[in-house]
């Protein structure tokens, strides 16, 4: 008797632990902001910041999962999704369309073909950063040739 | 000396000077030919109001209407915080991204404005369904827009149009939630229909950066999402059409017509491919790009006509604090006549900052 007691107590804890998980569980994508500007005394510099949305992820997902902190000052946070097998029918209806059948060759414009993208290799730069008396990589793209008429 | 042999003298002196100024200025592509050299000048900060709201941050989009009010969204979480605030940072109007009951709203994280004022604002929730709420300009909830595109898609940027419709850009999901999402733009009508799709030029090879992973245009932190797309910008211009940005460098940027045909193509470059787009304004006939080195936070500012001559180039090559470079990229408004920027910032009291800027 004491163990099935037992038993059912641990039942509802874990109903009760678990509730909002599933309450969590469901499909997810990312909101992405744009790179966002923070300043404090003489350090200027930027951060970007994701929040959790429906999407087509399945699993459950943060908000505040991840941080870091602009200019040694500004908290800032990112989302992350859990993902799990579970399936998004909400993506399947109306169905997705990929791999869609799309034209991969440029169509012309008024103005004629634009020069628009290089082909670029990266190296990798240190840059001392004024705020944290460190540095910082930076990916600088070397152009090698360029590519016209997309 | 007579007076005649002095003027001779003169003349190799003259040729001299001419040659030797042509000589320092920067080589011009043939673009920059026709219509003569950019001017390159500084931006000094005029005038800095200090406004009574206080923020933690100032999220993209920052935007500003014809009466030089400003709005801000200051909080990324829960009910959106988007502010209206007047010329000298006075809080006008809240909207309030809960209006409407019957959604369970995550974030509302981007907004656009009509052409009459009203606020059209983007909400998030846990379905992959997207809203828009349509407000008034004093804050008053008027409506909701559910967006029906026929497919699954994360909204990057929308312009309301003087028709009611819509042209709205994001990225649609692929069959597989872990590869690159595909670029999309379409008009839809005021109750959310999906009425065209626009194919711009240029899309299919911004997948194709996305699909390989290159560093221009996805991270770490998501590698489908395609940062090209995703951190669209658009604006409508004096001419009726919307100039939509992608996020590159250059800036690729079309011109699109209310009814959706693309009557523009063209790019402008900061001249270092280094500078990433932070922000994009226009006034008029003119576009004003501000783009940003993300280590050094060298700035340039580019502007540019309607069809992409280059007009005017602003550096931040100065020390002086008050120049461009120091002024961060919360770059909210552009005035074409007389030329004037508006620049946002948080002080360290954490009280909003409204700086305007002019050529000096």
């Amino acid at each position: 008797m004491k163990h099935r007691e037992i038993l059912l107590a641990a039942f509802v804890s874990s109903i009760y632990l678990l509730a909002p998980l599933a309450a969590n569980a469901n499909c997810w994508s990312y909101w992405f902001y744009r790179p966002i500007n923070c300043h404090w005394q003489t350090c200027n510099d930027t951060y970007i910041t994701s929040i959790c949305a429906g999407g087509c992820t399945p699993g459950t997902c943060t908000d505040a999962a991840n941080s870091g902190l602009c200019c040694s000052h500004y908290e800032y946070h990112n989302a992350q999704i859990y993902p799990d097998s579970d399936t998004c029918p909400n993506c399947e209806q109306p169905p997705l369309r990929h791999p869609p059948s799309r034209p991969t060759e440029g169509r012309s414009t008024p103005g004629g073909t634009k020069e628009v993208f290089s082909e670029t290799w990266a190296r990798l730069v240190f840059v001392p950063s004024k705020c944290a008396h460190s540095y910082g990589v930076l990916v600088e793209e070397k152009t090698t040739k360029s590519t016209g008429g997309i | 000396m007579p007076r005649s042999s002095c003027s001779l003298l003169l003349i190799p002196i003259f040729v001299y000077l001419v040659s030797a100024a042509h000589a320092q200025r920067p080589a011009l592509s043939p673009h920059d030919a026709e219509r003569g050299a950019p001017r390159q000048k500084h931006l000094t900060a005029v005038e800095t109001v200090l406004g009574a709201e206080v923020a933690n941050a100032l999220l993209p989009p920052l935007r500003c209407d014809a009466k030089g009010n400003f709005y801000v969204q200051t909080e990324p979480y829960g009910v959106s915080t988007l502010r209206k605030l007047g010329p000298k940072g006075e809080r006008l109007s809240l909207f309030k991204s809960d209006s409407d009951a019957t959604l369970k709203v995550l974030a509302a994280p981007y907004f656009a404005l009509s052409p009459v004022g009203d606020v059209y604002q983007l909400v998030l929730t846990g379905d992959v369904t997207r809203y828009i709420l349509v407000f008034r300009g004093n804050g008053s909830y008027v409506r909701t827009i559910k967006l029906q595109p026929g497919l699954a898609w994360m909204p990057s940027a929308f312009l309301p149009l003087q028709s009611g419709n819509l042209l709205m850009t994001g990225q649609e999901y692929d069959r597989d939630p872990q590869k690159a999402r595909w670029p999309f733009t379409g008009i839809f009508s005021a109750d959310g229909k999906l009425l065209k799709e626009l194919k711009l030029e240029g899309d299919e090879e911004i997948h194709q950066l996305g699909v390989r992973g290159d560093s221009r245009v996805t991270g770490p932190e998501d590698p489908a999402n395609n940062r090209a797309v995703g951190f669209t910008q658009m604006e409508m211009a004096g001419d009726g059409n919307v100039y939509l940005m992608r996020w590159l460098s250059p800036a690729i940027i079309y011109g699109i017509s209310p009814g959706g045909e693309v009557v523009r193509h063209f790019t402008v470059d900061p001249g270092d491919q280094n500078y990433r787009p932070a922000a994009m304004h226009i006034s008029g006939n003119r576009i004003a790009i501000l783009f940003y080195q993300p280590q050094t936070m060298a700035e340039v500012m580019r502007v540019v006509d309607l069809e992409g001559h280059k007009l005017t180039t602003y550096d931040g090559e100065s020390d002086d604090t008050n120049r461009l470079g120091s002024l961060g990229i919360a770059y909210a408004c552009y005035i074409s006549i007389p030329e004037r920027f508006t620049f946002l910032g948080i002080g360290d009291s954490g009280a909003m900052e409204i700086k305007t800027v002019e050529a000096r």
